[in-house]
């Protein structure tokens, strides 16, 4: 039987987030502590050892995202991206409702290790109530964090700013739109200095991995992707709750075990892994494990880890058109290839889930979809046609049903 | 050019320019105060000149429509007070969507006048800010009700049945979506994912969400908030 591993969440619901001292009680704040004492450059390799990957979903070495950034610069940023827009995901509202002091914590070590005392948390508009929740959480730390000063922003609703130079834009006050890549935030962010951006489930990994050290973290799941990662589930699932696992835990297992199976004596058809810019995963690859390089593997990703269930009855087609409207309303309209595909891909699908499209659409779709993920700016861009593609590789008999 | 012609809204007035009207109009302070009071003067140029003195007149009047008009819908006191509000984010660097999101706790939305005062407390241009208060879905620069009613249509809550639940409210309401009710109540909007997913489909009151929400039971939860 497929097992919790809680190490975020150890302590869920049994302290009171917000507080500093009720955080102190359960070990907290001792991993910046140890990581106060130590050399930048040391403090970096540690985290490099560990093999922390981001959480956000690109899956990057969190510690050779620091080692970018340059030690001559006086001021630098370390910003949390806690703008979870992505479909089916709730991890980073559930990680700061449970645990925001480990989200301070992390910060405060990221800082120590880049050089800066200035962290912003940029938080999605849709979540006030988190806003309240950190600053609470900031007053009540103070003192533990000393010259390490954290701000919360908040943002106003575009799926976008989860992307970091958006969201960097968005900090600055701008229309979050994403920049041209390089120069990297990491030499170039916020206000043109070096900024570190990480999600909120990769700094909240931080303290356990300066208290337990790089050892532990990189024996816990995958070899190449370790620890664990908090899931949400959703859909047609008995138990739609979120989750944390170690990262080898099967998609079947999360699925079947942890999940409670498929609601109303229902048979699956199909899961989407990674929130809303996520393939399509049919049955028989329910047995791949769950951490990044394995999703990688079947064309899939680990993503933001929202784990949507989808039973026999589900109309495939319909779902992949909501989805693709999804992305026309988000689309920022700085790049043309993201502009324009989003639009006829919506457009095209709207066309074959009103059983009016030929099967030539659906090559049209898959051309579109390539140049899409060559031509986009962002990252919005390079997914939006991804549950697309993946819908039309395993599940064509579906669209082909609805072509006249 | 001894004649030209004035477009003012959907007339045309052919403007005349004899006698004293041959000097351009910008001169005419000036050329004939010499030699003759200002009033006879005035008088005099508003006898030649009827057709481009009421032209005159209503285009002085218009400001004071738009001023009057302004000065009905959101008070003269609102401004001040939106001009405090925002004088509060002043010295925050880059806090323009901070002042904006405290603007529209009061107001429900982004009247003009915060627009044009944010550009200039964060020193950037109207254009500037008004593309920032029409970039991000949360920032409305229409007027909108007490109660903004969003509806999630993600995925996760498309499949649990969110088309219904927009309809049982819009049926409720008597509005469609991105439309405010006549006594500026209830505003209805879509929004994507709001995060809450565990719980689908969701609408939130004015950022707060409801949880599990079906067709049946929107009548009750509508009139909790009239």
């Amino acid at each position: 039987m497929a097992k919790e591993m809680r190490v975020l969440l150890e302590y869920a619901d049994r302290i009171d987030p917000a507080s500093a001292e009720d955080y102190i009680k359960v070990g907290g704040y001792k991993g910046l502590e140890k990581a106060r004492k130590m050399n930048p450059r040391d403090l970096i390799q540690e985290v490099k050892d560990s093999k922390l990957r981001g959480r956000g979903g690109a899956g990057f070495n969190a510690g050779m995202k620091w080692s970018f950034v340059p030690q001559n610069v006086p001021i630098k940023y370390v910003v949390c991206n806690l703008d979870e827009g992505e479909p089916g995901t709730y991890k980073d509202r559930i990680i700061c409702e449970k645990n925001a002091q480990a989200l301070l914590e992390g910060m405060a070590i990221c800082g120590h290790a880049i050089g800066s005392n200035q962290g912003y948390i940029y938080c999605r508009g849709e979540y006030p109530f988190v806003v309240d929740l950190l600053r609470k959480a900031i007053d009540s730390a103070s003192e533990v964090l000393g010259d390490f000063n954290i701000e919360v922003r908040m943002g106003a609703g575009a799926y976008v700013c989860g992307e970091e130079t958006a969201l960097i834009e968005s900090i600055e006050g701008h229309r979050g739109e994403p920049r041209f890549k390089p120069p990297f935030p990491g030499v170039e962010g916020l206000w043109q200095v070096p900024t570190v951006v990480n999600n909120v489930e990769t700094y909240a990994c931080l303290p356990y991995i300066l208290v337990n050290g790089a050892q532990w973290f990189a024996g816990i799941g995958s070899s190449s992707y370790p620890g664990t990662k908090v899931l949400s589930l959703t859909g047609d699932v008995i138990n739609r709750t979120y989750f944390e696992v170690p990262t080898d835990m099967t998609l079947r297992e999360v699925i079947f075990e942890l999940g409670g199976g498929i609601k109303n004596g229902k048979k699956f058809k199909a899961v989407q892994v990674g929130g809303t810019s996520g393939a399509f995963i049919p049955e028989h690859y329910l047995d791949t494990k769950i951490d990044f390089d394995s999703m990688g593997a079947i064309g899939a990703a680990l993503g933001s880890g929202a784990v949507f269930v989808l039973d026999e009855s589900r109309d495939i087609l319909d779902v992949a058109t909501r989805i693709s409207k999804f992305f026309e309303h988000e689309s920022c309209g700085k790049c043309n290839p993201c502009r324009e595909g989003t639009f006829r891909s919506r457009e095209i699908l709207e066309r074959l889930n009103a059983g009016k499209g030929s099967e030539a659409d659906l090559d049209k779709l898959l051309l579109l979809s390539k140049v899409m993920q060559k031509a986009c700016l962002c990252g919005l861009g390079q997914a939006a046609p991804i549950p697309t593609e993946s819908t039309i590789k395993h599940f064509r008999h579906e669209y082909l049903r609805k072509v006249q | 050019m001894p004649n030209c012609q004035i477009k003012y809204g959907l007339r045309t007035v052919n403007l005349k320019l004899s006698g004293y009207g041959k000097q351009s109009l910008g001169d005419f302070g000036n050329g004939f105060a010499s030699h003759c009071g200002k009033e006879q003067l005035l008088y005099c140029w508003f006898q030649e000149n009827a057709e481009t003195a009421v032209v005159v007149v209503l285009f002085y009047l218009q400001w004071v429509f738009v001023f009057l008009d302004k000065f009905i819908r959101i008070g003269g006191e609102s401004v001040s007070r939106i001009q405090e509000i925002i004088a509060q984010y002043g010295d925050k660097q880059g806090g323009i969507i901070e002042a904006y999101h405290a603007v529209q706790k009061e107001f429900n939305y982004l009247p003009e006048e915060a627009v044009i005062e944010a550009a200039s407390v964060f020193g950037v241009s109207e254009a500037q800010a008004y593309g920032v208060a029409t970039f991000y879905s949360y920032l409305s620069v229409k007027p909108r009700g007490k109660y903004i009613i969003r509806m999630c249509e993600s995925a996760p809550c498309h499949v649990a049945g969110a088309d219904e639940v927009i309809q049982a409210i819009e049926k409720e309401l008597g509005i469609k979506v991105g439309e405010t009710t006549a006594d500026g109540k209830f505003t209805l909007e879509l929004t994507e994912c709001i995060g809450q997913c565990q719980a689908t489909p969701v609408i939130t009151v004015n950022s707060e969400p409801i949880f599990d929400v079906t067709p049946q039971k929107v009548p009750e939860i509508l009139s909790a908030l009239k």
